[in-house]
C-alpha cells in the first residue's frame, strides 16, 4: 500500500514536472512578426502563446517579443534575433533548486532575472556562441553576432560575467565587455564613453518595456495577456466604425473578459510570489529605469518620456530656470 | 464734531488698509510677471536665457520683500534654485503655511532627488499624503519619491504611499506605471490594492 502511494506521489510529481516543462513562459508582449520553433516543427506566435522549454524563438524585421517566464524572469527580443530556452525547470517548493539554462543564437535581447536568478546566480546561464553570460544582479542587455561570433554584453542593474574558455570578465553596472570567439572578453569599461556604435546598441536594447519582474502563474497570465491584445484589437475596430453596433458590444464584451483575466492572473501572480518567498526565493531586483535620451546625465532636470503611449514629464521638471529644481508650487 | 472723528478714524483705517494691501498688490503684480514669463518658457519649451533668468528672479525677490509674510514667493524662487537651495526656500515656505500639501510633496521630492530619504524625507511624504490626499499633482509627487527610496521607507509610511499610489490609479494609472517603470518601482505598485482595475497592469503579468 505505502509503495502504491509512493508511486502515485511520483506520478503526480512529474505530472506536475511535465506541466512546468510545458509551460515555461509566455508571450507578454510582440510587435511585427515572431515564430517558435520546437522539436522540428515552426508557428507564428501571438501574445498570450506558450512558450515550452527546449522552443527556439525568432524575431523577423522590425519586430520585438517580450518573454515572461514563470520565475519572472523577462527575456525581451530585439528585431532579426534568435534565442533558445535550453532547459528551464521551476520548482515552486524549493527555489534554490530551480534551473534556467538559455542560448543567444543570434541578435539581441534585454534579460532580467526572476527569482531563479535573483535566489541563486549559478542557476542562471546563458550561452552566445562559445561565451557563457552569467548573472550576479538582476538586468542586462547582450548581443551576438552568429557570423563574427562576436558578443557584447552590458549591464543596467546589478552586475554581470563574461566568460569565455580564456577567462572571465565581471562587469559591474553601467559597463560592457565584448568577447569574440577564442579571445579573452575585453576589460569591462563605461557604456556612456564607449565608441557610438556600442552605445546605439545597447541603449536600442535597454529601451525595450519590460514588465514587472515577480513570478507568475503561466497560464493565467498567457490568457490575460491574450484577452487584453483581442479587447484592444476590437476597440481599435470599433472606434474605426462606429455605426458598427456588434462589433461595439464585441469590443464591450471582450474589454470585460480582458479585464476579468487581468485581475484574475494579477491575483495570482501575488499568490505566486508569496509561495515563492515562503519556498526561500530571494525578490528580484527592480529592473533598471529606461535610460535617458544621449546627452542628458543630470537626475534633477529630466526629460519627459514616453510608455505605452503616455508621455509623462516628471512631476515639476517643466524646465523653469536654468539648472533649477523644478518643484511645482502650491496653487494660489 | 462726533461726524468729524468718524470720518478721521475712517480715513485712518482706510489708510492703514491701503498701507497694507498696495505692498501686497505690488508684490502680487511683481510675482505675476515672472510667473507669465515662466509660463511662456515652458509653453514654447525653451530654456530661458540667463538674463531671462535673472530677471525674473528679481521680480520674485522684489515680491518677496514687498510681502515677506507669503509662502508663495518662496516656492516660486525655490524654482530657480538647485535642490540644495530650493529646500531651504522649501523649508521657510512650509514653516509660513504648514498645512499645504504641496510644499511637503516639494520637500519630499527634493529630499528624494538629492538624496536624502531620512526622517524630515518621511515626515514630508506623510503629511503631504494626509494633507492632499486628492491633489493629482501631490499624488504624484509623493509616488515618484517614496518610489525612487522605497526599500529605506519605514513600514508605516510604505502603508501610506500604497494608500496614496491606490488613490492616484484611479485617476493617473497611466502616469503612475510610467513613474514606476522609470524609477523601477513596478513591484510596488503591481502589490497596490486595486491595480487590476488600470488596463497598465498588463505590466504586472
Amino acid at each position: 500500500m505505502t509503495r502504491l502511494y509512493a508511486v502515485l506521489v511520483a506520478a503526480l510529481l512529474a505530472l506536475g514536472a511535465g506541466d512546468a516543462l510545458a509551460q515555461a513562459a509566455y508571450v507578454h508582449a510582440m510587435t511585427g512578426s515572431a515564430t517558435a520553433t520546437a522539436g522540428g516543427t515552426t508557428r507564428a506566435l501571438k501574445i498570450g502563446d506558450l512558450i515550452e522549454s527546449g522552443t527556439t524563438v525568432s524575431t523577423g524585421d522590425r519586430s520585438s517579443a517580450v518573454l515572461k517566464f514563470e520565475d519572472g524572469q523577462v527575456m525581451a527580443l530585439a528585431e532579426r534575433s534568435s534565442f533558445r530556452v535550453v532547459e528551464y525547470r521551476y520548482n515552486k517548493q524549493r527555489v534554490a533548486q530551480s534551473s534556467a539554462v538559455f542560448s543567444l543564437l543570434q541578435g539581441g535581447l534585454r534579460f532580467i532575472s526572476g527569482v531563479i536568478g535573483s535566489t541563486n546566480h549559478n542557476n542562471f546561464r546563458m550561452t552566445a556562441g562559445t561565451a557563457t553570460i552569467g548573472i550576479r544582479g538582476s538586468d542586462g542587455v547582450a548581443q551576438y553576432d552568429s557570423v563574427t561570433q562576436a558578443v557584447l554584453v552590458a549591464v543596467l542593474a546589478g552586475a554581470l560575467s563574461l566568460n569565455t574558455a580564456q577567462g572571465e570578465q565581471r562587469i559591474g553596472v553601467g559597463n560592457f565587455s565584448t568577447a569574440t570567439a577564442g579571445q579573452l572578453p575585453t576589460v569591462a569599461q563605461l557604456t556612456t564613453q564607449a565608441a557610438p556604435a556600442v552605445q546605439l546598441a545597447v541603449n536600442a536594447l535597454a529601451v525595450q518595456i519590460v514588465p514587472n519582474t515577480a513570478p507568475v502563474v503561466v497560464a493565467a497570465s498567457a490568457k490575460a495577456a491574450a484577452a487584453v491584445a483581442n479587447a484592444v484589437t476590437l476597440a481599435n475596430q470599433a472606434k474605426a466604425q462606429p455605426g458598427n453596433v456588434a462589433l461595439q458590444a464585441a469590443a464591450e464584451a471582450a474589454a470585460k473578459v480582458a479585464q476579468d483575466s487581468l485581475a484574475a492572473a494579477i491575483q495570482a501572480a501575488q499568490e505566486a510570489y508569496q509561495a515563492a518567498i515562503k519556498a526561500g526565493a530571494v525578490p528580484p531586483g527592480p529592473p533598471a529605469p529606461p535610460p535617458l535620451p544621449q546627452g542628458v546625465t543630470g537626475t534633477v532636470t529630466e526629460p519627459s518620456i514616453t510608455i505605452d503611449g503616455v508621455t509623462v514629464t516628471p512631476t515639476g521638471g517643466s524646465g523653469s530656470g536654468g539648472g533649477g529644481s523644478g518643484t511645482p508650487s502650491s496653487p494660489n | 464734531m462726533a461726524r468729524i472723528t468718524y470720518g478721521a478714524v475712517v480715513l485712518a483705517a482706510l489708510a492703514g488698509l491701503c498701507a497694507l494691501a498696495v505692498p501686497r498688490g505690488l508684490a502680487d503684480l511683481r510675482a505675476f510677471e515672472a510667473r507669465m514669463l515662466s509660463k511662456s518658457w515652458d509653453t514654447n519649451r525653451r530654456a530661458p536665457t540667463a538674463g531671462e533668468t535673472t530677471h525674473a528672479q528679481s521680480l520674485l525677490q522684489e515680491a518677496r520683500d514687498l510681502d515677506p509674510g507669503q509662502p508663495n514667493y518662496l516656492e516660486d524662487i525655490s524654482r530657480f534654485l538647485q535642490p540644495r537651495q530650493a529646500l531651504d526656500f522649501q523649508r521657510q515656505a512650509v514653516r509660513l503655511r504648514p498645512g499645504s500639501p504641496y510644499t511637503w510633496g516639494n520637500i519630499a521630492l527634493l529630499k528624494a532627488r538629492l538624496p536624502e530619504p531620512d526622517s524630515e524625507f518621511e515626515t514630508a511624504l506623510r503629511n503631504a499624503a494626509l494633507l492632499g490626499p486628492w491633489e493629482p499633482e501631490v499624488q504624484l509627487m509623493i509616488a515618484e519619491a517614496s518610489f525612487r527610496h522605497w526599500s529605506a521607507l519605514a513600514p508605516g509610511t510604505q502603508d501610506a504611499m500604497r494608500g496614496n499610489a491606490a488613490r492616484a490609479l484611479r485617476w493617473q494609472d497611466a502616469k503612475l506605471f510610467t513613474l514606476a517603470r522609470r524609477t523601477g518601482r513596478l513591484d510596488v505598485l503591481c502589490s497596490v490594492p486595486g491595480v487590476q482595475r488600470s488596463p497598465y497592469s498588463r505590466a504586472c503579468i
